[in-house]
């Protein structure tokens, strides 16, 4: 889940030219440490939509890989 | 004095005074009629010189591509074609406010729509459409405003007239990142805000610290979002809400404080709502368009609403093509458009598809021809689009599909 998250995380980041993270680091900020803007951050919760059937937004808008990886996992 | 402060913009590191402004229209020799500039301070100073010297104003983004230019008719050589101010006048603070309202029927300023069929449509606004709300009053001189909206477009140029009309400050928010916002409102005692719940939405994640300054809030250009009022009023505990319905044809015309609206006295005989429930306004509320379509001199607004209580209601949502992303208007036929154009794409829709943090987001389904891979064609699409539209316009999400679904009458459905 983890890998196929990084990927899509990844895949917005090279349509705006940045580079590759390696790994997704508790305590990151989807906003500020992997340089998502509101447009990018609806973008993720569309493709993790799709892929895992999970609308991560529904309760609240989150911000942070551990809230995002938090919500996937509950929901498994 | 703090409050003799015009405009303050952190980011770009520019601070004018009241004085410094008047000082800025005294002392410019040339001007431009067509306003394309991605300074703020520019686009307001620029308005003003033209308002004090009689030229109309035509107000473009400043993130216009070329074609997206040539579609609404403007040359970049035009853009640069500059005209030189021969009369001497010299205004002060209490004259320009004179001339302002000397001028309010002479005076024109022209802003672009999204338009419903694909091109961007011109709307001409007298000066008093523009500063029809703006409220002047010894209560209103000691506002000072977070600007937290695109100056080209009518809700930034409202909060301008607004503030400028009352000698307030303006501390620039609006391309600033999210987390410079909590202490620059802070450390300007700013009073007032008037944005997009997207744009709350976006920065609330960002504000640690309860704020007393702020006392109104008003949200304006999409859907009213009851749970970011909730938010914001435990950070801004002493703000009393505002909700705003404007549009670039006709301006701010409704405003409440929660969300239903009711349609004020003096509208009564030039708003009014179809059988279809849809809103509609007189064409004398409008600003002058050669490409806005009337009926009977009313104009289709595409916003339905429901009732709620006697004479109020709520903006339940559009019957129209145009896809509201963020605050903005995408018109999904200038989108296809571009993407039919590869010849690997057999049909194509744009849609909106509902996203709880920016109201939509663009998504387009193609029918490809065989021979090209997905994400090849994808790229070669992204490539184009991003060439040649402004961002928030080009599709998040490409999906590839063996068929579009039509409606019987040929049109392509979007929902």
């Amino acid at each position: 889940m983890k890998v196929k998250v990084l990927e899509i995380i990844n895949d917005i980041r090279g349509k705006k030219g940045l580079e590759a993270v390696e790994d997704l680091v508790e305590g990151m900020s989807l906003r500020d440490d992997l340089g998502m803007d509101s447009f990018e951050l609806a973008e993720l919760t569309v493709r993790i939509e799709d892929e895992f059937g999970v609308d991560i937004f529904e309760d609240e808008i989150i911000y942070s890989v551990d809230e995002l990886l938090n919500k996937l996992s509950n929901a498994e | 004095m703090l409050n003799d402060f015009f405009w303050v913009d952190k980011k770009r590191d520019i601070v004018r005074t009241y004085e410094d402004l008047l000082k800025d229209i005294n002392t410019a020799r040339v001007t431009r009629s067509i306003i394309k500039d991605e300074n703020t301070y520019n686009v307001f100073l620029s308005i003003v010189v033209n308002i004090v010297h009689d030229i109309d104003s035509v107000i473009v983004d400043h993130d216009f591509s070329g074609s997206e230019l040539e579609k609404i008719n403007i040359k970049e050589e035009s853009i640069q074609e500059k005209i030189v101010i021969t009369e001497n006048r010299q205004v002060t603070y209490e004259n320009i406010r004179l001339i302002l309202q000397n001028s309010l029927s002479k005076s024109k300023i022209n802003l672009f729509t999204s338009g419903t069929t694909g091109v961007p449509k011109k709307v001409e606004h007298t000066l008093e459409n523009l500063v029809r709300n703006v409220r002047m009053s010894e209560k209103h001189e000691k506002n000072v405003w977070g600007f937290a909206y695109n100056p080209t477009h009518f809700a930034g140029l409202q909060v301008f007239f607004q503030a400028f009309m009352n000698r307030n400050m303006m501390v620039n928010i609006f391309d600033v990142n999210p987390l410079d916002i909590e202490n620059i409102l802070l450390d300007y005692n700013v009073t007032n805000i008037s944005a997009t719940p997207t744009f709350y939405r976006t920065l609330t994640p960002s504000l640690k610290k309860e704020n007393s300054n702020i006392l109104h809030l008003t949200l304006g250009g999409e859907k009213f979002d009851e749970n970011i009022k909730e938010k914001l009023s435990q950070i801004f505990y002493k703000a009393k809400f505002h909700n705003i319905y404007a549009s670039t044809e006709a301006g701010s015309l409704l405003i409440s404080n929660g969300d239903t609206f009711k349609i004020p006295e003096r509208f009564k005989s030039k708003i009014k709502v179809s059988i279809e429930n849809e809103l509609l306004i007189h064409k004398s509320l409008l600003g002058a368009s050669e490409s806005l379509k009337l009926n009977n001199n009313w104009y289709h607004t595409g916003d339905i609403i429901e009732r709620t209580e006697g004479e109020f209601f709520k903006i339940k949502g559009r019957d129209s093509e145009v896809i509201n992303v963020g605050g903005y208007n995408v018109n999904p036929n200038e989108v296809e458009e571009l993407i039919r154009r590869n010849n690997f794409v057999v049909d194509v829709i744009v849609k909106g598809r509902p996203n709880k943090l920016i109201g939509n987001i663009i998504i387009a389904e193609i029918v490809k021809l065989d021979e090209v891979e997905e994400p090849e064609l994808r790229n070669q699409l992204l490539s184009v689009l991003n060439e040649n539209l402004q961002s928030y316009k080009v599709p998040r999400i490409f999906t590839f599909v063996e068929k579009i679904d039509k409606s019987r009458t040929g049109k392509i459905k979007r929902k």
